[in-house]
């Protein structure tokens, strides 16, 4: 088909197509070139969307779990989490800097797992700003400018300049003209080249300010004096330049667009103009304040400012999606606080949808709109600053969200009672009886579905029966077509995710035996029998679920050894050992299904009667027993201050209570003095209860 | 009909093998002349070179040789089956090697106790350490006619005869020998010239090392030598305990690169004298100031009539000699490389002190 | 007049080394070190001295007063080289200087090719060296690593182990008659890919990561971001290349062996240079050795002279980091 009938039927250039179109393979090649490779697919709503992404790298290190996350327009996501926990490879799997291993990324509805980062229509910054040392900032910002072609409508630049010309001369007083010719020429006024002046004064191209330049105009009487006639020779210039168009065949529409026979405009690759450049670098210098800093090269700037300089070379693209990758690491501590506000206003005065990653967690809480804990690979917690700092859903949000950490103490669960190690306790009243019921309850039946799953026959049954009934006969299609409907009962029994997958291969199989079609049908069974041989498989859901208890939980046995490696690890041979241990992260079933039954057994002890939990209270919940007043109060304890930080208008309090280290944060004029006893007491409402076992809050 | 396909599908599998072929597209493009090079004219003549020492090569006939039995081997390690081209080239070989040693110290040292001077910063040091690496950059031919300018006998008025015309006009440099003397029970005689040939090299011959040893001395922390004083240490203690481990990467470096340097010597003497010695006249290697280079050299690239015989008889002797030649240097740097590695601490220190850590408690 | 400006500072030196009151800090190293220096230098400069001086002493002067060479007894002059340039014999005592059997020079065709191996052999090596350092370090190709360990393992083994395979296969190929011989078998080198690639490793990969999302081609970075910011290590590579180039000797000796008129026109200067000295040990030849020793050490003195800073920093550097 040419490219004009494929445009006709399938939309104008450069815009999304629809995924699910059958064409041709030739069709799809020119498509994909028309439309710049830009594929739409699904029904997604939200206009970032990452589903059950993952990754792993070469080496066999799988660096992020089933990451799934829905970003709306405008909003700001921060990724947030320890060193190596996968924030950064995500960061670079949405740029298009690493490849994603399986999922679906898409932006702007666009699938874009495979599309190159430039056609992303993505900027990012850089931890080491990346600022090119060869190039002024002014080069550093306009680059990405100068280098990208954008796709748009063929004009007639000549003509543009020329009416701009024209229309300057009728419109502008000629004392006024007179006036900025004279500035143009004070060297203290213009910048750069004479023209550049008046291309920004009156917002017209450089090729008109070239020709104004060009007439040397010397008084207010001269441009009165030879305004029509020049007028009048631009015209006909104009005359000339339209007249050649038609020579071949193509006209000019009232926009300076060049029009070809059939009525259409004629649209190309182009790059942008000097003064466009110029503009929307000189307006970014001055949304980042880095006027007079133009001329210089990066390693004449502090820290700051190269960081802006990044910014900077960020928004000029006007780009859909900013990626930011830990960009204030490297800046000390003032200056970052200063640039994280600078960051949160420059965000809401462009509006860009930005994904931000740090592992500091105060950035999250003060920039985000929304929070992505991550540990390990994992998603712990997705949601507002607010829900994951109030509602933290697992032990290691609940620590790591916060400043100082939240305290931790090992405590009882009876009935509603929350009991500390040294008899301390907290009435939780009936509500929590009840949430603590419920949660169990779920999670009995949660985990009792996982192992049903683990437990599942059905592949081996499957594979036993393929085996038997179908590989003897295989040669012949008739016995393999009757064979085929019990192997399916067999699948459709089964608990396990790839079924679907299984029985569509099944229904194949026979579809190709009726065409007839001997070879084919004897591939797909040896696909089936390569399937089955798989062992059991968990989904990545159930595995996440069973993570936190298998990392942070009283089940984890590798803890201990793993701190032992860390100091003393040294050893050429223990170094091996870890690395071994770290490369394949591909759950053994076995160790899964032990969990499991142990929980499983957990839960159902809970549900009867006391267990051990863990008891979390944030040190800003933690109050002098005089000066709190509430009908949340509990008892007030006592306690022997250890170091005291003042930290302006608030105190922090270290102090030992039920063998942990309590720090509480006192708001309050009351000076406390180290090494004196105090009374403490606690809000009620506030205190976090987590299960001793998957470490998830119970509520 | 053509068969069709959704585009999605269509799209995913193109950009896959875009990505695929992109990436090793432009490893091939970046690469593949370097690798082309690398192989043609490294990895392939290394082999060739050895197939032809051990086989009866023509060069003017390649591509009929046959296993020779070790024949140019043997001619080089065995004392009795070729008794003049083995002492001609074990006489190189000592030549050879006792100059690099000898030249080790001169080379290191002198440009060290410079590096110390300039590091001082005196006024124009910078002047100085242009003048210190100039003659480093004189080709050895120019410097060759300087020399023979210098160190003529005093018939041909060389300028060093003229104006000592009592101790270095009594010496007549390219034709002389010391007088004969022994070692291990080999007479060994050495010629006038080699004097000329260290001088030579030692003028022009350390530019280099003097600019590493500079460098490295500069790039010592001044904080070093402030704490080290506040310690207790004096001046020479500074220079041992501060000054030399942090120099000591660039001292191995200037070490071994001398000494590799030297091991190719050939030029120096070439172009300062070749009166051949009678006894190895139609040998390879037969001059006075023979080295190894100069033994492959006199087999491949000599002038007239004998050489074209000797080049005709012996290449594949070059061959041989060249291998021998690549396996010393070659172990040498292999020596160096094993010196320069990364090493690394062990735990001997945090195991004791887990022991201590248990029992002390 | 360097000796003026030195001693000129020299002196300002030592007057404020004199107003401080505190006796012990006057830089007595600082002018011992000088001192030194300063004689050291002098003795080190003087075979310059003689060797532009011994290049424009008539030969009738070298016979008769042999002692003088730095005021020649009747004054420079470029006999010499006449001689060596355009063949014209200078006399002593009224007859021919007496000259071996020897060829014509050809300074000329030497001069240029010694450029041609030199500067352009050095060119193409930096472009092919520079592109695979790239690969090596922006490129994630598999057997990468391999690839680069294996490169960075023959460096133990010397050039001279392949020079006769090298040189066979050239003969086999027909190139011994040409000048292309002298330049091919160095693009195979290794020890400046690795020093740019030491280099190209430590600019941060995320300039070339970013250069890829703004829509840079791997081809655009190397040109336009990789190769100006690699500048200093090509230069220095490039200074390597330059002087290997200029100052071999055993290499095209091996090419070009025996004096014959084709071979003469395709020395390089130092073959030439190395057959003028052995040829013109005599008294009253020894200047036109001299001659051509100043042909030889002038281009490369030059450049060292204007450019000696920058020369003196890139070597120092390459010796830190190699």
């Amino acid at each position: 088909m040419r490219k004009q009938e494929l445009i006709e039927k399938y939309g104008e250039p450069n815009t999304p197509l629809d995924g699910s179109i059958e064409v041709t393979p030739s069709e799809a090649r020119q498509l994909l070139k028309i439309h710049n490779n830009k594929v739409e697919s699904g029904n997604i709503d939200s206009f970032v969307s990452l589903k059950n992404i993952n990754k792993v790298y070469p080496n066999g290190v799988q660096a992020v779990f089933d990451f799934n996350l829905d970003i709306e327009a405008h909003d700001f996501i921060v990724l947030v989490g320890p060193s190596g926990c996968g924030k950064s490879t995500t960061l670079r799997m949405i740029a298009g800097l690493e490849d994603i291993t399986t999922g679906y990324l898409y932006i702007d509805k666009v699938l874009s797992n495979y599309l190159q980062s430039k056609d992303r229509d993505i900027s990012m910054v850089f931890q080491s700003y990346a600022l090119y040392p060869n190039m002024t900032v002014y080069d550093n910002i306009a680059f990405p400018l100068k280098i990208r072609k954008i796709y748009g409508p063929k004009k007639e630049y000549r003509v543009i300049a020329n009416n701009e010309v024209i229309n300057l001369l009728k419109t502008v007083p000629s004392a006024d003209l007179e006036k900025s010719i004279q500035d143009s020429q004070d060297r203290t006024i213009n910048f750069g080249k004479q023209f550049e002046y008046f291309s920004t004064k009156y917002d017209i191209s450089d090729r008109a300010s070239k020709i104004i330049v060009r007439y040397k105009f010397l008084s207010q009487d001269d441009i009165e004096a030879r305004k029509d006639n020049i007028i009048s020779q631009l015209e006909q210039e104009n005359e000339g330049f339209v007249q050649e168009l038609a020579n071949k065949g193509y006209s000019l529409n009232e926009n300076c667009e060049i029009v070809d026979p059939n009525g259409e405009v004629v649209k190309q690759k182009h790059r942008m103009t000097k003064e466009e450049i110029r503009r929307k670098v000189f307006n970014a210098a001055r949304i980042l304040d880095l006027g007079p800093y133009l001329d210089r090269r990066p390693k004449e700037l502090s820290g700051g400012q190269m960081q802006r300089v990044a910014l900077g070379r960020a928004i000029v693209r006007d780009a859909k999606l900013f990626l930011m990758d830990e960009p204030l690491s490297n800046l000390d501590a003032k200056l970052r606080v200063q640039m994280r506000s600078e960051i949160v206003s420059l965000h809401e005065k462009i509006g860009a949808t930005s994904i931000y990653v740090t592992h500091d967690q105060t950035e999250a809480m003060t920039m985000a709109t929304k929070i992505v804990v991550m540990s390990k690979g994992w998603v712990q917690q997705i949601g507002t600053p607010q829900e994951v700092y109030h509602n933290p859903r697992n032990i290691f949000v609940a620590t790591f969200i916060g400043s100082p950490a939240m305290n931790i103490f090992d405590g009882t669960y009876n009935g509603g009672k929350v009991i500390f190690q040294d008899g301390y306790t907290v009435d939780l009243g009936k509500e929590f009886v009840e949430k603590h019921d419920k949660f169990f309850e779920f999670k009995v039946k949660d985990t009792e579905r996982i192992l049903s799953v683990i437990n599942d026959k059905s592949f081996e049954n499957a594979l036993a029966y393929l085996n038997e009934n179908i590989v003897p006969v295989v040669n012949d299609p008739q016995a393999v077509n009757e064979a085929l409907p019990a192997l399916r009962q067999i699948l459709e029994g089964s608990l396990q995710e790839e079924k679907d997958n299984l029985i569509e291969g099944v229904d194949e199989i026979a579809m190709l035996i009726e065409q007839g079609d001997n070879s084919k049908y004897r591939k797909g069974i040896k696909h089936l029998l390569r399937l089955l041989a798989k062992p059991n498989k968990l989904n990545e859901r159930d595995i996440a679920s069973l993570h936190s208890a298998m990392v942070f939980g009283a089940f984890n046995e590798n803890k201990e050894k793993e701190a032992q490696v860390l100091s003393y690890g040294k050893n050429k041979k223990e170094i091996k050992a870890k690395k071994k241990s770290h490369k394949v992260q591909t759950y053994d079933i076995n160790e899964l299904r032990d969990l499991a039954e142990k929980l499983l057994a957990a839960f159902n002890e809970a549900l009867k009667g006391p267990h051990s939990i863990k008891i979390g209270v944030r040190p800003e919940h933690i109050h002098l027993d005089d000066e709190f007043t509430s009908k949340n109060k509990t008892k007030g304890f006592e306690v022997t201050t250890g170091v005291v930080e003042l930290m302006g208008t608030e105190l922090l309090l270290h102090a030992e209570w039920n063998g942990a280290d309590v720090i509480a944060k006192i708001s309050t004029g009351t000076l406390v003095k180290p090494h004196e006893q105090v009374k403490l007491t606690l809000d009620k409402s506030l205190i976090k209860v987590f299960d001793n076992n998957s470490c998830e809050t119970i509520e | 009909m053509n068969q069709t396909i959704r585009l999605e599908e269509y799209a995913k599998r193109e950009s896959r093998l875009k990505a695929f072929l992109s990436k090793y597209g432009m490893a091939v493009l970046f690469l593949g002349v370097f690798l082309a090079c690398f192989i043609t004219f490294f990895v392939v003549p290394l082999f060739y070179g050895i197939h032809i020492s051990l086989t009866n090569f023509k060069y003017d006939h390649p591509g009929r040789e046959v296993w020779n039995n070790f024949r140019y081997y043997k001619m080089l390690f065995d004392p009795k089956f070729k008794p003049l081209i083995y002492e001609s080239f074990w006489r190189s070989f000592w030549h050879t090697i006792i100059f690099a040693i000898l030249m080790v110290p001169m080379a290191i040292l002198i440009p060290l106790i410079l590096a110390i001077f300039i590091n001082q910063k005196p006024p124009g040091y910078k002047v100085f350490r242009c003048l210190v690496y100039m003659p480093s950059i004189v080709p050895l031919t120019a410097a060759g006619s300087i020399f023979t300018l210098l160190f003529n006998a005093k018939v041909q008025h060389g300028l060093l005869a003229e104006l000592f015309p009592n101790t270095i006009g009594k010496i007549d440099f390219p034709v002389q020998f010391w007088p004969e003397f022994h070692i291990f029970g080999a007479s060994v005689n050495v010629s006038w010239m080699w004097v000329v040939i260290y001088l030579m090299c030692f003028w022009g011959g350390w530019g280099g090392n003097f600019l590493i040893l500079s460098a490295g001395l500069q790039n010592v922390p001044k904080a070093l030598y402030e704490a080290a004083g506040m310690d207790g240490c004096n001046t020479f203690k500074k220079a041992i305990k501060v000054t030399v481990p942090n120099i000591k990467p660039q001292i191995v470096l200037c070490l071994f690169t001398t000494i590799i340097g030297y091991m190719g010597l050939y030029g120096q003497n070439y172009v300062l004298a070749h009166p051949l010695v009678t006894k190895y006249a139609a040998q390879p290697g037969g001059v006075a100031t023979s080295t190894l280079i100069y033994f492959i050299q006199s087999i491949i690239a000599g002038d007239g009539n004998a050489a074209a015989d000797l080049k005709a008889n012996y290449y594949g002797l070059a061959a041989a000699a060249s291998v021998v030649f690549a396996l010393i240097v070659g172990t040498i740097s292999g020596i160096q490389m094993y010196l320069t590695r990364d090493r690394k601490t062990g735990n001997t220190i945090s195991r004791s002190f887990e022991k201590w850590n248990a029992i002390s408690r | 007049m360097e000796r003026n400006l030195t001693l000129g500072s020299f002196n300002s030196l030592s007057r404020s080394g004199t107003q401080i009151k505190d006796r012990r800090r006057v830089p007595v190293f600082k002018i011992v070190s000088f001192i030194i220096l300063f004689v050291f230098c002098a003795v080190w400069i003087s075979p310059f001295i003689i060797l532009f001086t011994g290049a424009f002493r008539s030969a009738q002067d070298a016979m008769t007063y042999p002692g003088q060479i730095i005021f020649p007894h009747s004054g420079y002059t470029i006999e010499q080289f006449e001689w060596i340039l355009a063949g014209k014999i200078p006399t002593v005592d009224g007859k021919e200087v007496q000259q071996p059997s020897v060829q014509t020079y050809q300074f000329g065709y030497w001069i240029m090719n010694s450029c041609f191996s030199a500067i352009g052999g050095t060119l193409i090596y930096l472009l092919v060296a520079s592109l695979a350092a790239y690969a090596f370090v922006f490129i994630d190709f598999k057997y990468r690593n391999l690839i680069f360990a294996i490169c960075i393992g023959s460096m133990v083994i010397p050039g001279a182990a392949t020079t006769i395979g090298n040189l066979t296969n050239i003969y086999s190929w027909g190139l011994n008659k040409s000048i292309l011989a002298l330049i091919i078998p160095g693009l195979g080198g290794i020890y400046g890919m690795y020093l740019i690639k030491t280099f190209f490793a430590g600019i941060p990969k995320d300039l070339v990561e970013s250069a890829k999302m703004d829509g840079y081609s791997d081809i655009q970075i190397f040109f336009k971001i990789i190769l100006p910011l690699g500048k200093t290590v090509l230069f220095v590579q490039g200074l390597f290349g330059f002087m290997g180039g200029w100052n071999d000797l055993v290499w095209p000796q091996m090419l070009y062996p025996g004096s014959t008129e084709a071979n003469m026109k395709l020395w390089t200067l130092q073959v030439g240079m190395a057959y003028v000295v052995n040829n013109s040990k005599a008294a009253d030849q020894v200047g036109s050795a001299l001659a051509g020793g100043v042909i030889a050490v002038l281009p490369v003195l030059v450049v060292y002279l204007i450019a000696q800073n920058k020369i003196i920093e890139g070597m120092s550097s390459a010796g830190i980091k190699g």
